[in-house]
């Protein structure tokens, strides 16, 4: 819908969501007004790490693809994406291509230096970050 | 270099990048760009192939840290907690950096 904000989610935030579905992370898929974006190839990520976890992957994947906008595979990328990793380069390839306007990860790893950074038009913030933002605005409205 | 140049479209569908253009963003013979519709204007930029990607299997320790980062309530501090134990870490190892 126009006007609402595109919100692309790492594969690790899904994993977090996945592996612990009453905690915290999992309120992030109920806030309102945002539409959620991630790409089949970070599904397939997440449903591996979920199985290595010990988690069967299956309900929380129909659930991601009820309440997200799944995107294909980009096939080619901005040049010069600040990333060493080819996996982050592409995650975040999906992101610009998608029209998002913010990536959201835990991999502070890989993304730190990203943080409050716009690349290509979009935001980089940590999941812990957006997770405070959004849910001190829930309150605010309820 | 100018910012703004009048082309015109071919029967095909092509349009001319200005030779400067092409030297000054280092698009050569065969590049790749990506081309998307922004509003009222159409964009181009300069892109690369995407190589096949690897899963990669999130490290316990990161999946961990962000369980802590993301515990804002006690309750769910507690479930950051036994979820670390779960996957066989100590929680006291990891303090939130939120």
């Amino acid at each position: 819908m126009p006007g609402q904000k595109r919100i692309f989610l790492d594969s690790n935030v899904l994993v977090a969501i996945g592996f612990r579905p009453s905690g915290e992370y999992s309120r992030i898929l109920a806030f309102h007004g945002l539409v959620y974006v991630t790409s089949e190839q970070i599904l397939r990520e997440v449903t591996e790490n979920l199985i290595d976890l010990g988690v069967e992957p299956s309900p929380l994947l129909q659930r991601f693809r009820l309440r997200m906008e799944i995107t294909d595979q980009v096939t080619k990328r901005p040049a010069g994406l600040p990333l060493h990793d080819d996996g982050d380069r592409q995650a975040l390839s999906e992101a610009i291509a998608a029209s998002c306007d913010e990536f959201i990860t835990c991999n502070s790893r890989d993304f730190k230096v990203l943080y409050g950074r716009v690349v290509s038009g979009v935001y980089i913030r940590h999941s812990a970050e957006f997770l405070r933002l959004y849910a001190a605005s829930e309150y605010a409205s309820e | 270099m100018r910012n703004n140049y009048s082309v015109r479209v071919d029967d095909a569908g092509a349009v001319l990048i200005p030779a400067e253009v092409r030297k000054a963003m280092g698009i050569g013979s065969e590049s790749l760009l990506i081309l998307s519709q922004v509003g009222d204007e159409i964009r181009l930029a300069p892109s690369e192939p995407v190589p096949a990607r690897r899963v990669r299997i999130v490290p316990r320790e990161e999946l961990a840290q962000a369980l802590i980062d993301g515990a804002i309530t006690p309750e769910g501090m507690e479930d950051a907690k036994a979820g670390i134990r779960e996957l066989g870490l100590d929680p006291a190892e990891f303090t939130p950096n939120f």
